[in-house]
């Protein structure tokens, strides 16, 4: 599961518009090995979730 | 009465040579970059291009393991990138010390294209291209996959 999709399913509400170039919430991946992660959350409602929480979502 | 000018003797070989150093001077750094293979990208991450193939990099600039520009020249320089997600939903962007600086796409295209002027000042400053794409493991295909500058004038 992506880290996209984990916090799909942490918050149901989001769409693919709130990662967007206009979005308020940026995932980001460095092609350095480290992977996906989040680079900005600025949802006005909802609030970013944790390591724990993230890890928590099975895959 | 007659008037003769005299023009001093023009070696035409060492002024073109002079104006040939001159520009030589003039440039500055200019690199191009691809990829060898396709690029898998996750769904909804803007995911740097992994340009691992130097096509030119005339000041060794261009660092093909970290995929960034570093110019040693201050000045503005032309940078284009494209991609070719295969998505509708897609985007492309020049970072610039890290962060969103020009961004280009969205909505329908599957091929993006990025072209706009960047100061570097020739020191710390370094570019980036950053990929987009809303569909799972996208894969980003080699071919209308590059990202290159060039020198354009100093600061």
């Amino acid at each position: 599961m992506t880290l996209y999709e984990k916090i799909l399913s942490l918050h149901e509400d989001l769409t693919s518009d709130d990662f967007g170039p206009l979005g308020t919430i940026k995932l980001q991946n460095d092609s350095n090995g480290f992977g996906d992660y989040i680079a900005k959350w600025e949802h006005p409602t909802l609030e970013r979730p944790t390591e724990e929480q993230l890890n928590a979502v099975e895959e | 009465m007659a008037l003769i000018v005299t023009k001093p003797a023009l070696n035409v070989r060492d002024e073109l040579n002079s104006l040939k150093g001159q520009h030589k001077n003039a440039w500055g750094p200019c690199f191009s970059a691809r990829r060898t293979t396709s690029q898998t990208i996750s769904s909804n991450v803007w995911t740097k291009a992994a340009l691992d193939l130097e096509e030119f990099d005339t000041a060794n600039c261009y660092d093909a393991t970290t995929y960034r520009f570093t110019p040693n020249v201050a000045g503005l320089y032309q940078v284009n990138g494209a991609s070719f997600v295969g998505v509708n939903g897609s985007a492309i962007c020049i970072y610039k010390n890290g962060l969103e600086y020009k961004t280009t796409g969205w909505g329908g295209g599957q091929t993006n294209n990025i072209s706009g002027l960047v100061y570097l000042n020739g020191s710390s400053d370094y570019i980036e291209l950053y990929i987009y794409g809303t569909t799972t493991s996208t894969t980003v295909t080699n071919y209308a996959f590059f990202f290159d500058a060039h020198f354009v004038r100093g600061a």
